[in-house]
């Protein structure tokens, strides 16, 4: 717009501009916004779609169960954990009055495991094995914990649309395009498993990897920056549990050979120090299998193992662990 | 602040509506300022400071040079202004380096020091600032460009948030007289505001902002995926599967980098402000030197006039030509980075342009030979070009110098192994499909010169349909983990 302007009384005295351009600027405007809402729009649509598939009902009815017949065990973590077959690891354990669950979710930490921390609570487990990694606690680095380079306004807005939209549209919009063209494609059967509520296998879960497969597929998660709230909430996780006399085992999970090489030694240090800090403040035992299993030809993606039956080595080992720690 | 995220949308919008709204000349200039201070704070917090010592130095040694009359000041003047530009660029990029570099050679001659590394944090876009910065002070010393008045015109020179984190770089000479020229309007009261929002910028600017976000949010974070599976461990990868990883990676640092450009030159003329090309094509050029006229022009040009040419250029011997090219070529690498794969692409780039340039000068008839004038030549030519700029994006991808190797290797000697690239792309399904979009979009740009001006200037429905397109592409496979920008890292 221009004007021109008196200097002595500042009025302004003419008007140059047409009606007709600023219409012109206010229909760009109006339009790439509504273009912007529209899209978006479109996003929460889908995620409408990919929420309404999920699984807190089911989650709050199974944690309404009965339990008080058995002592009860839980595993529980993120991915990682659901890799662990708890149906053969009761057989291993073969005890008729305990029952081991697996409650892992995908995408699970510690700050969604606290919101549900209560209800898992009310059912009075006897043991609860947390299985932790590195994505637990988004890749933390000390020194950005402790010195953090970015104002707070970022993070709040970043969690504010978190929690009310999807995490990764990509991925949904590519399963929601799959669905649609359902009826023309092969689609993949899944499954549940028996005592683990929460999650869902495929085919592709059943899959072992060759190396060269592993290899060629793998790639490293990104960090977050949500690391020192995570850290955060997974104290206030042991501090809920212990207060309520249940008792608290870590495990790390296994990582295979290609993970183990694409995190850095300041990672490595920083993961460390974590585990470090939790012996010593809450007094909890951590057994390891970070490495133990991480040259064997076992891996169904960089950081799980596969569910396939001809693997028994792991469920072994979680066998164990929970047999020595019932034992106690 | 990420032009990716919500918060720089956020952000811009609520600049314009100001700017928009309270159209004083003055209250718009401060604003700007205070808005890019903001803007540079949100990503850098404290670190905002050495932007503002940078600005404070140059602003005062530039008024200083241009009042002294002797020669002699002027020069100790402008070297104190590269001894503190380049001291801070060098002090925060390179101390790390230099201290693991000397560490390895006190090893090697059993002086059993270990001097501890200082970890500092790489302050964001200071290597695009020191650079601005710079060519601001020498232009004032070279007499071609009169120095700021106010130091809040410096300032938002130095500031001004679209160009600031990641460039382009843009010098003292393209932005200085169209603020200046906006100024003069307000001050002889032609003009009421200093910043007009127009028509036709607006609607160029927001397509070209768009595009930017299409290249960066849809193309590179998609195709980012398939380069990392390559990458993140090449070892026993096959030929064609470092090619494909090659391929990705071309796409994706291109898509990342000419994306921001774009965004960065969409809001500037949104805001009224005309910022040079930084990218023009560079996947179809046809020679080294015709590749660096059109891959991040700013930094290009920038090297040539303010490093190669004060050399000597090509006015002295050839020897000392296809040195000045090796070694401006290799400063350019380390400007990326104090890492060895930087200087190794730096090295590569810089052998390029002084091959490319013997080759002229040594065999003049095949550079003027009628059949490069040939479709076929020429298509020929482009291959060939980018056949070695496709090679040297390996170690300026691959960090570790066993795998960069083992890379470059497999590129150069081949092994005919079809088998392998096919199942990893059958991983990498969405990616290797964006892929070869990317190339589609390329062939198209290319063919039709100036296209996202073409596009910006249509009918108001179809530009509106062409924007929700790409809008949805956007958001319906936005990656919920996106890379960052690639040269937020410089």
């Amino acid at each position: 717009m221009r004007f021109v302007l008196r200097t002595n009384d500042f009025r302004i005295t003419t008007f140059v501009k047409h009606d007709r351009e600023i219409q012109n600027m206010l229909k760009i405007a109006i339009g790439s916004i509504s273009v912007l809402i529209f899209s978006f729009s479109v996003l929460i649509v889908i995620s409408f779609f990919a929420k309404s598939d999920n699984i807190d009902m089911v989650e709050s009815e199974f944690l309404l169960s009965d339990f008080s017949s058995n002592r009860t065990i839980f595993l529980i973590g993120s991915s990682h954990v659901k890799y662990f077959n708890v149906v053969k690891i009761n057989d291993i354990i073969s005890e008729e009055f305990i029952s081991v669950y697996n409650l892992a979710r995908d995408g699970n930490t510690p700050i969604k495991r606290l919101d549900e921390l209560d209800q898992i609570i009310s059912v009075n487990p006897e043991i609860i094995f947390y299985g932790i990694s590195y994505r637990d606690f988004g890749y933390f680095n000390e020194n950005k914990d402790t010195l953090s380079l970015y104002p707070i306004t970022s993070k709040t807005l970043n969690s504010f649309f978190e929690d009310w939209l999807i995490s990764n549209p990509k991925m949904i919009s590519i399963q929601f395009i799959k669905d649609l063209i359902k009826p023309i494609s092969s689609d993949k059967i899944t499954y549940s498993e028996k005592r683990t509520p929460y999650v869902t296998y495929s085919s592709d879960n059943d899959k072992i990897m060759t190396n060269d497969e592993l290899n060629s597929t793998f790639h490293p998660q990104l960090q977050s920056d949500n690391s020192y709230d995570e850290v955060l909430a997974f104290n206030e996780i042991v501090d809920k549990l212990q207060n309520n006399d249940i008792k608290l085992i870590l495990f790390t999970t296994p990582l295979s050979e290609i993970y183990l090489k694409s995190i850095t030694d300041e990672q490595k240090n920083a993961f460390s120090k974590l585990k470090e800090n939790l012996k010593k403040k809450f007094g909890i035992k951590i057994y390891e299998f970070e490495n133990k299993y991480s040259k064997l030809e076992i891996w169904q993606g960089g950081s799980h193992i596969s569910y396939n039956s001809s693997i028994t080595i792991v469920n072994e080992d979680i066998a164990e662990m929970i047999k020595l720690e019932i034992e106690k | 602040m990420l032009f990716n995220s919500i918060e720089f949308v956020i952000f811009f919008v609520i600049v314009l509506a100001i700017i928009s709204i309270i159209k004083y000349g003055k209250f718009q200039h401060v604003f700007l300022l205070i808005a890019s201070y903001f803007f540079f704070y949100f990503s850098s917090n404290y670190l905002i400071s050495l932007l503002i010592i940078s600005t404070v130095l140059d602003y005062y040694v530039g008024k200083k040079i241009y009042k002294t009359k002797s020669q002699k000041h002027k020069k100790i003047l402008l070297i104190s202004s590269l001894c503190g530009n380049l001291g801070l660029l060098g002090f925060f990029k390179y101390a790390d380096f230099a201290i693991t570099q000397f560490n390895i050679l006190g090893n090697q001659f059993d002086l059993m020091m270990n001097i501890p590394l200082l970890n500092l944090v790489l302050p964001i876009g200071i290597s695009f600032y020191t650079f601005q910065t710079i060519s601001y002070t020498v232009d004032v010393y070279r007499g071609k460009l009169e120095p700021c008045k106010t130091f809040k015109e410096f300032a938002l020179f130095v500031s001004f948030f679209p160009q600031l984190v990641a460039g382009p770089i843009v010098r003292a000479s393209q932005f200085l007289p169209q603020l200046r020229e906006k100024m003069l309007q307000f001050q002889q009261r032609k003009n009421f505001s200093l910043i007009i929002i127009q028509n036709t910028n607006l609607k160029f600017g927001i397509t070209l902002m768009s595009f930017g976000f299409l290249k960066k949010m849809f193309f590179a974070d998609n195709i980012a995926p398939l380069a990392d599976s390559i990458f993140n461990f090449p070892i026993n990868m096959t030929s064609f599967e470092i090619w494909l990883g090659t391929i990705a990676f071309a796409a994706q640092i291109y898509g990342d980098f000419s994306g921001y450009s774009d965004i960065a030159i969409g809001a500037a003329l949104i805001l009224g402000f005309k910022f040079p090309k930084n990218f023009n094509n560079p996947y179809f050029a046809f020679s080294p030197s015709d590749f660096w006229k059109r891959w991040h022009i700013s930094l290009s040009s920038w090297l040539r006039d303010y490093l190669y040419i004060p050399l000597g250029g090509n006015k002295k011997s050839s020897t000392r030509t296809y040195g000045n090219l090796i070694m401006v070529m290799l400063l350019g690498g380390l400007w990326h980075g104090a890492a060895t794969n930087f200087i190794i692409w730096g090295l590569l780039h810089g052998s390029y342009l002084a091959v490319h340039k013997a080759i002229q000068n040594k065999f003049p008839k095949i550079s003027q030979s009628f059949f490069f004038k040939t479709k076929v030549g020429k298509i020929i030519s482009i291959l060939i070009t980018q056949y070695f700029v496709f090679l040297a994006w390996i170690p300026f991808r691959v960090q570790n110098t066993e795998y960069m190797f083992y890379s470059m290797n497999k590129f150069i000697l081949l092994d005919f192994q079809l088998s392998e690239v096919f199942h990893v792309m059958m991983n990498n399904k969405f990616a290797s499909f964006i892929l070869v979009l990317f190339f589609i979009f390329l062939f198209i740009s290319y063919k039709r010169e100036n296209i996202i001006e073409k596009i910006s200037k249509l009918e108001f429905k179809y530009w509106i349909v062409i924007l929700t397109i790409i809008s949805l592409s956007i958001f319906v496979f936005f990656d919920g983990n996106p890379e960052d920008f690639i040269y937020f890292r410089f």
